[in-house]
Formats: C-alpha cells, structure tokens, sequence
C-alpha cells in the first residue's frame, strides 16, 4: 500500500488555509472576508446544531447519537437539538463556518478544533465496557502469541504493521507516539505501514492471519472480540504492554480522555451551561446513555496529554513545527508549490488593485479595528464564561460528591441502626449504648446521651464518651432548655452554638447539640442528645433530623413495646401467684372442711359425755381427765387447721373498680394460645349495661379462666369438630351482673352435677378437683353465687353472679 | 337412735341438717343429752321436702353441703314464711358468707368445730325465741277465735273504738244512735272477754300484725 507520510493533509481549501507559509496576504484577506461575512448563523433561534464525528459511517453515527440529541431537547426548554453526522474534514469545515452550536468529537480531533477554532469542552464521556467505566482509553499494539521474535515494541522495525488510519487518533496517532518514543518511526523503519479504516476489527483479523506482523487498535477491542467469542485472546502477545495505569484493558500507550462534548466559541456561555447540567445528570443506564455506549458524562478532563502527542508528533496544531527539508516538501508539494507560484503571480496583480482600493479600504479599517476589537472582548467574555462555567460545574461536582457521601454516610448509620436494632440482644440498655455509639459518630458530636423523665426508667440514662466535667456542665444546661423547648411541642431542636443565642444566655460556655424527645404512649419520656462543648461540627439536613428521629421513634416504641410486655408478664405472674395461693387456700379450706367434721363429732361426742357423767354422778377421775383430754387434743387439732387456713387466706380481698368486659377480654387473651392449639372459638356477647364493678380484678380473672380451662377441657375430651365457646355479660336481678361461660360441649352428667364445687372432686385424669371450688369461693367472698346451669340453647354453662357494689 | 319422733306440734325439736353423718349423729347425741328432742336430715333436698309450716322448735343447718347451700335453704325457708329461728353451721368462718346467712335471717353463726355449750346456749335462745313468736301467735289465734264471733256491726263499731273516735262520733260516723253503740260496746267487751279499754286495743294489734 502507499507510504504516506504523516503531515500529509487531505486537499480542500481549510486545509490550505491552516498551513503556514502560504502567503499572508491570502490570510489577511480571508480573516476579512470571514469577519466581514459573518452572519448570524442561527437561523431559528430554538433550533442548536449538534455536529457529531461519524467516523463509521453517517447512520451508526445517528444511530448512537440521536437519542443524546433528543435527551438534550427534552432537558432544555425551548430549544430542539438537529444532529449532523459529519467526517473529520466535514466537521472541521463546519466548525469553521460557524455551522455548529456544539460538537461531539474524538479526542484528537476535539484537541485540533480547540486550538484552532475555540471550540472547549463541556463534559468528558463515561464510556462502558462490561459494567465498568472509564473516562479514558488508550490503544494496544499487539502481534500473534507465536512471532517469538516479536517481543518489544524496537522488534517492529523492518516488519508491517496495520493501522486505522493516519487521523484516526485511538486507532493510530496513540500507536505512532508510542513507537517513536521506543526509536521507530513508523513511516520510516517499519516494512510497511497499511490502514485498513474502520472497523477495527479487520485489523485483529488481520493480524491473527498473518497477513500483517502487527497491528494496532484502540484498548478494549481485543477484550470485546475474545468477549464475542471471535477471537481468542491467548493467541495475542502485546507489545509494549502498560500496567501502571489501573486500567483494566490491554494497553501499549499512554492513556487519553475520552471523547468531549463541547461548544462552539460563539454559543452563549449560560446555554453552554445548561448543556453541561443535562448531560452531567445523564443517568447510566438511560437510553442516551445506553445508546451511546456510555454511563454518562462527567466534568471535563484535562485534553493536555492530547496536546503533549500533537506536540512530540508535529500533527495536528502543532504540524510543520519541525520542518521537513526542502527536498521532501518539493516532493510531496511540487503540484501545490507550481499551483502557489501561479497564484502569487495573480495575487501580485490583485496586490496593484489592492493598493489602489487601500485607500478605501483603509477608511472602513477603523471600523474593522472596532470591530475587531469588539469580537476580542466578546472572546474575552466567552473565556471569562466558560471560566464561570468550569467553575460552576466543578462546585456543583463538589456538592453532588458531598451529597453522595452523605447519603452514603446515612445508608450505612441505617444499615447499623438495622443491625443493632434487630439483633438478638435481649438487654436494651445495651442497644441504646450502641445506637448512642454510631449515633454520635453519625452527627460528629462529642458525647451522646440519653436521659428519662420518669424515675422508673432511669435503667435507661445512658452517656457515651460524657466523660469531662466540661461537657457535664453543658448538658445539664442543655436537658434544662431541652425540657422547654420540647414542651412547645417541637420534635427536634438544633443549637449550632448556645454562645451565638440570646436564649441560651445563660450557657455554660460554647456548646452545641442535636437533639430529639422519645415518646412511651404519647407522652415525652426522655431525651436522645448528641452534643459537643464547642460549635457545632457540621451543618444538619434533613436526612441527618430523619436519622435522629428514626432514633428517637425506636426508643419510644422499644420501651414502649418492653414495658407493655412486662405489664403483661407482670399479670400473669400474679395471676399464678393468686392461682397458687387459691389452690393452697382451696385446699386448706377443702381439708379444714374434711377435718373439721370428725373433729366437730369428737367433741361433741366427749363434751357429750363429760355432760352427761356430771348429770349421772359417776365420779370417776381417771376417765373424766382422760376424755377431757380427748376433747382437749381435738381443739388443738382443730386450732392447728384454723391457723394454716389463716396463714394461706391472710390476703384481704384487693377490691377496685373494673370493668368486667376488660377483664373476661383479658382472659381470653392469656388463654388464647391454647384456644387456638384446640381451634376454639370464642364469641363475646355482651350487654353494653353490664358497665363495671368493685372486686378484686385478678380473683375475678382467676374465676373466668378457671371456668374457660373447664369448658376448654370437656370440648378437647368431647372430640367434636365444632367447638365453641361463648361468653354473655348481662344485668342480673338487683343491682348484679351475670356472667355465663356456655360451650357446646356435651352437657354434664345429671349424677355428678351436685358434686361439681366439692373439693378434689374432677372428672380429668390429671386434674386437682380445685377450679370450681375455688371457683366457688371467690364468687362467694364476694357476695355472689356460682352454678352450673344448662343455657337457652341446652347447652353447659356455669353462670356467676356477682353484686356491682 | 338419736332421731325421735316428735310427740306434738307444742312440743319443740331441733332439726339438724348436715351432710356429714358423724357431726350430725353427734350433733344429735349433743342435744339428746340436754333432753331435746332432735330430727335429722342429711341433705338439704331431704329437709326441705319434709319441711312443714307446723314444726315447732329450732333448725341446724350446715353451710356446705353438696346438692345446695345453707344459704339457698335459708332462701327457700323465708320465701315459704318458716318461723323456726335458724342455727348456721360453718366449717370455716367467712365474714362475707356470714354477713349473707345473717341478712338472710340466721338467728346464729358457729364456726365447726363448736364447743357445747356454746352450741347448747344458742339452741337453748333460739328454741326461747321461737317459743315467744309462738306465744304471739297463739294469743294472735285466740283473739281471732273471738273476733269470729262479732257481729259485723259489733266489729264496726270496736274498729272505730279502737281508732280512739268517742261514742258520739261512731254515733254519727255509722248513723246510729250514741245508746246503740254503747250497747254494742259492752257486747264486743263480752265477747272478747278483754277486761279493759286497753285489752281490746291490744287485741285488735295483734289481730292486725297477723294479717
């Protein structure tokens, strides 16, 4: 193929214009003519002209872009983005006449266009490779795994190497500054230099044949074809690779920024900005940015190392910089130097017409100065924009960092939150401690404290790093002003500093806290306070007050939750304890009763006969004292029983106003385990009369589940399907209410009705015989009355009746 | 043996209700050493089966007993209009229990086990109690006897003497002559033999406290 060398530009009247050396008059004439000449280019003002580097082709080009266009129209109110699809030279031809508002361009290209036409970036790309995203690239040379020979990038020399092209910037320029680095020029001591063009995976194929000894395409291209399964990558040896970067792509270069997006120089700076807003917010994953095989864009990036390969290679800006010798320019220009000649002598007669309209023309020249003049301020307006601009983009870079980091920040005090406050620790105070912990850590506070308002819960007043007298001081100020300032009702309270306030006059000294009340049903129970004995460490947001009250909302729902389960506990408990001691007396009273019958005989029987050997003179000592004695032993017996029935029964009645409802509602509860194991159903009908009473709530309770165990009992012995249980409250007679606990159990035996409430009388296996009795003896200490009856439906009921006092 | 069988209704028997045989029988054995007569019942089905509105004298009753308490059969004595002055026995002392048995009228409350005399002391009152309700009642039947034989204007005429109106007023009240009602007067006096003014009165209390 053809040897080219590398300043060789392709033809075209921009490319003349940019060379040096041709004549300045020619130059003076087109910057006049240009200046003379420009017209607003913006024909509709809402319509911006995108132009877009279609380096594979004017569709892949729509096709990759158009949906950036469309996502910039939808983000920019009253303006429509037109896509152009357009060459290297077609771009710097438009860019030129001022046909674009922005460009999106390669990076090299990009880097030419900025110094020749002021063109500056906006944004850099955030390109995907599987998953991954990086903002820059570089470019790999690369042989087959067998060229044993091949083992550097010197080796090239004297071997062929296959190219994109001589503009294409990943997919050559990168190559070349590389290899001249390394002592090869790849125009001189290579065997051959071909460019394929795109794709660039011909070249890969090209290579792996054997067709060329090298090659060299942009970083990533090796990995996506071995990806695809087109290659594979163990047949591939990299020359020159580079490691250093933390670049995850096989590379031979340097790395560069990835394709900017910029603006015209004329295109005002605030719609530049607005641009640059969209496009940063670009979400990855959307369908511009999926489009464009991007995550989106992100705060522009230095081009310099672009200008750095310009530079070392004379390209670009930079062409001609190293002067090629005569010979070689008589070469490779000799068409263009005779074409020039001629012009020169044309240009020379133009000159002599020139001189003579010099006169004219020197009359408007002032006002080609001013305007001049008026286009440099204006440029210097644009570089101070843009200066703003960058600014700008970089504040709010800055400020969308900290916004990351703290929702970050925020995302892992939930997670602990989360994790201590799920965790199977049993002991609160411990949780508290840890959540004060991450708490303070969270709010970058001092020390943290928790304190209670009751003194039954003082178990939870807990501090944590509250260790000098300084930081004490302030919080006793504090817990004095927190008390008024949540009495109005507020539900947090942040004081940067207690010295900037007049309200706080009485401070201590410098201090600040964050701060928020816990509720326990409804009520301000204490405190939760990060604090510190200095100015407040950093401004609170929203998201920090949700934390704090996120805080604060477990506490109160935690202690909430613990005390009403401790209540609870705490009922069951006592009632045990007066099931227990109910059965003790149940039996005491049984066995008194028992006892207390024989007993009753043998003093009757002995008093009987003391009465009756008075009556009849039989005077005999022995046998007098000796039934004395009889009689004597059995009071004693019979005091012995009283005792130990007094000592059991001392507990007064505990009388106290409830409501029946309540208490029959709590029963069931307690019972409910074992009414659900059995699938019982419970069905409450209840007079909205029966209102309260004045008895002891807990013996009452005992009464009512005694009589639910019983019914509970016959429906499991019974082995019916249905099984049911309802309880009616109703008026009684006089001023009583009437309990009835009816199940649909079968009714009870006429025979052993009547022995129902009799001591260690029971039907069960393992039962006392005690239930009803003590049944009974509750209901009768309070005046009421107990029975087994057969209800309106037939069905067994008990029925108590109990006065309302 | 303990059970006798009552020779009369003017003579008085302690009827004793209790479930447990042995303090019954024993209970009875007590009384029979004081020479009193005693019937025994031992349930309360029993007693109140066999209850009846002549008996004479006192009733124990024991508190608890299986078919029905002692305060349901002190119920169901008051709403039959007994008169007999009941003795309640109790294995264990509840004040509550005792409260209730004393609205419900219990003449007594002993706490098992008794001692003798305190047991004999109250069967002794209560069997006095019910003797003095019977002597009211007999007076109250002997003065029926003879209000029976008035005639009706005689009976007239003692009910308005009795109200304290003068002879003149019941003259005037019933349209009769003063002599009349004088006549009328000696008559009633006659025939209820009271011996006064003031025996009358209290006749015709007695009458009406009956009704």
């Amino acid at each position: 193929m053809t040897r080219l060398t590398p300043r060789r530009i392709e033809s075209g009247p921009a490319a003349a214009s940019a060379r040096p050396g041709v004549v300045g008059w020619l130059r003076l004439l087109a910057l006049i003519g240009l200046a003379l000449y420009r017209a607003p280019a913006i024909a509709d003002d809402s319509e911006l002209t995108l132009g877009v580097l279609a380096f594979r082709g004017e569709q892949a080009a729509l096709q990759r872009w158009s949906a950036t266009a469309d996502y910039l129209s939808r983000n920019l109110d009253g303006y429509r983005f037109r896509l152009v699809p357009l060459s290297l030279d077609g771009m710097r031809e438009a860019v030129a006449a001022d046909r674009l508002d922005f460009v999106l361009t390669n990076t090299g290209n990009y880097v030419i266009l900025e110094d020749a036409y002021g063109i500056s970036r906006l944004a850099t790309l955030q390109a995907t490779y599987g998953g991954d995203t990086y903002t820059q690239f570089g470019a790999v040379i690369f042989t087959r795994r067998e060229r044993a020979e091949l083992n550097s990038l010197q080796d090239l020399k004297g071997h062929s190497m296959m190219a994109v092209s001589i503009n294409a910037f990943g997919g050559y320029q990168m190559a070349w500054r590389e290899l001249r680095a390394a002592g090869v020029d790849p125009q001189k001591d290579l065997k051959e230099l071909r460019f394929s063009g795109f794709p660039q995976d011909d070249i890969v194929h090209a290579v792996l044949s054997a067709e060329v000894d090298a090659g060299t395409v942009r970083s990533g291209t090796l990995e996506r074809m071995a990806a695809e399964g087109i290659i594979d990558i163990g047949q591939i040896k990299v020359l020159g690779a580079r490691s250093e970067d933390r670049f995850p792509f096989l590379h031979s270069t340097r790395l560069y920024p990835e394709w900017p997006f910029a603006k015209a120089r004329r295109t005002p700076a605030d719609l530049a900005q607005k641009v640059a807003i969209a496009l940063l917010q670009m979400q990855p994953g959307s369908e511009p940015a999926v489009r464009a095989f991007a995550a989106g864009w992100t705060i522009p990036l230095d081009y310099s190392p672009v200008h750095d390969l310009f530079r070392e290679l004379g390209i670009g800006p930079y062409a001609g910089l190293d002067k090629p010798s005569l010979a070689s320019v008589w070469r490779e220009y000799r068409e263009w130097i005779i074409f020039s000649l001629a012009l020169m002598l044309l240009l020379i007669g133009l000159t002599i017409y020139i001189l003579r309209a010099n006169r004219r023309i020197s009359l408007s020249e002032g006002r080609y100065r001013d305007e001049v003049e008026r286009r440099r301020l204006a440029q210097e307006s644009l570089a101070a924009h843009k200066q703003t601009l960058e600014v700008r983009v970089r504040e709010r870079t800055a400020e969308l960092a900290e916004a990351n980091r703290s929702l970050r920040r925020s995302e892992a005090m939930l997670r602990s939150i989360h994790d201590i406050t799920t965790d199977s620790e049993d002991d609160l105070a411990v949780k508290l401690l840890a959540l004060l912990r991450q708490g303070r850590e969270f709010f970058s506070m001092e020390f943290a404290v928790i304190r209670t308002l009751e003194p039954s819960r003082s178990e939870l007043d807990l501090e944590c790093e509250l260790n000098n007298g300084a930081a004490r001081a302030v919080v006793d100020a504090m817990l004095d002003w927190l008390q008024d300032g949540f009495d109005a009702g507020s539900d947090h309270l942040i004081v940067t500093d207690f010295a900037d306030s007049d309200e706080y006059s009485a401070a201590p000294r410098a201090g600040s806290m964050i701060a928020s009340p816990f509720r326990v049903r409804d009520e301000v129970a204490g405190y939760l306070v990060f604090g510190a004995s200095r100015h407040a460490p950093r401004a609170y947001s929203d998201v920090d007050i949700d934390i704090l009250m996120l805080l604060t909302q477990w506490i109160g729902e935690e202690v909430e939750r613990r005390e009403t389960d401790r209540r609870a506990q705490e009922h069951q408990a006592q009632l045990a304890h007066v099931a227990r001691l109910n059965t003790m007396g149940e039996m005491a009273t049984g066995i008194a009763h028992e006892l207390n019958q024989p007993l009753t005989a043998i003093l009757n029987y002995s008093n009987g006969s003391l009465r009756l050997m008075q009556k009849h003179g039989v005077i005999d000592p022995e046998l007098r004292e000796a039934i004395e004695k009889v009689g004597q032993d059995a009071r004693r017996a019979a005091e012995i029983i009283r005792r130990l029935r007094d000592f059991i029964k001392r507990d007064r009645l505990r009388e106290e106003s409830f409501s029946l409802r309540e208490c029959i509602e709590s029963a069931v509860e307690l019972l409910q385990p074992r009414l659900s194991r059995h699938n019982i159903a419970v069905s409450l009908d209840i007079d909205n009369m029966a209102g309260e009473v004045k008895a002891d709530r807990i013996q009452i309770e005992q009464v009512v589940v005694n009589l639910l165990l019983n019914a509970i009992d016959a429906l499991h012995a019974s082995g019916q399907a249905e099984k049911s249980i309802t309880v009616r409250i109703f008026a009684g007679a006089a001023d009583n209410l009437v309990v009835e606990i009816g199940s649909s159990a079968p009714v009870i035996d006429p025979d052993i009705v009547d022995n129902l409430f009799d001591p260690f009388f029971t039907t069960k296996g393992d039962g006392l015989g005690l239930g009803l009795s003590i049944s009974r003896s509750i209901i009768e200490s309070h005046a009421g009355e107990i029975g087994y009856l057969e209800n309106a439906r037939g069905q067994p009921a008990f029925r108590f009746i109990l006065p309302r006092k | 043996m303990t059970e006798q069988r009552q020779q009369s209704q003017s003579v008085q028997t302690v009827y004793v209700v209790d479930d447990d045989a042995s303090a019954r029988d024993s209970l009875c054995w007590l009384l029979g050493t004081e020479k009193l007569r005693t019937r025994a019942f031992a349930s309360a089905a029993e007693f109140l089966e066999q209850w009846s509105g002549d008996w004479s004298g006192c009733v124990t009753l024991d508190i608890r007993m299986p078919d029905m308490s002692g305060l349901q059969v002190q119920q169901e004595l008051l709403r039959r209009g007994n008169r007999m002055p009941i003795i309640v026995l109790t294995g264990h002392a509840d004040v509550p229990i005792a409260i209730r048995a004393m609205k419900l009228g219990a003449y007594d409350f002993l706490e098992k086990p008794y001692s003798d005399s305190e047991l004999l002391d109250a069967v002794g009152n209560a069997l006095a109690r019910e003797r003095e309700l019977d002597l009211a009642e007999l007076e109250r039947r002997e003065a029926m006897r003879a209000l029976e034989n008035l005639t009706e204007r005689e009976r007239e005429v003692m009910c308005l003497v009795v109200d304290g109106l003068t002879n003149k007023a019941v003259a005037v009240e019933l349209g009769i002559s003063e002599k009349t009602v004088e006549v009328h007067r000696s008559r009633v006096m006659q025939k209820t033999g009271a011996a006064s003014f003031s025996a009358l009165v209290q006749l015709c209390l007695a009458l009406r406290q009956g009704d």
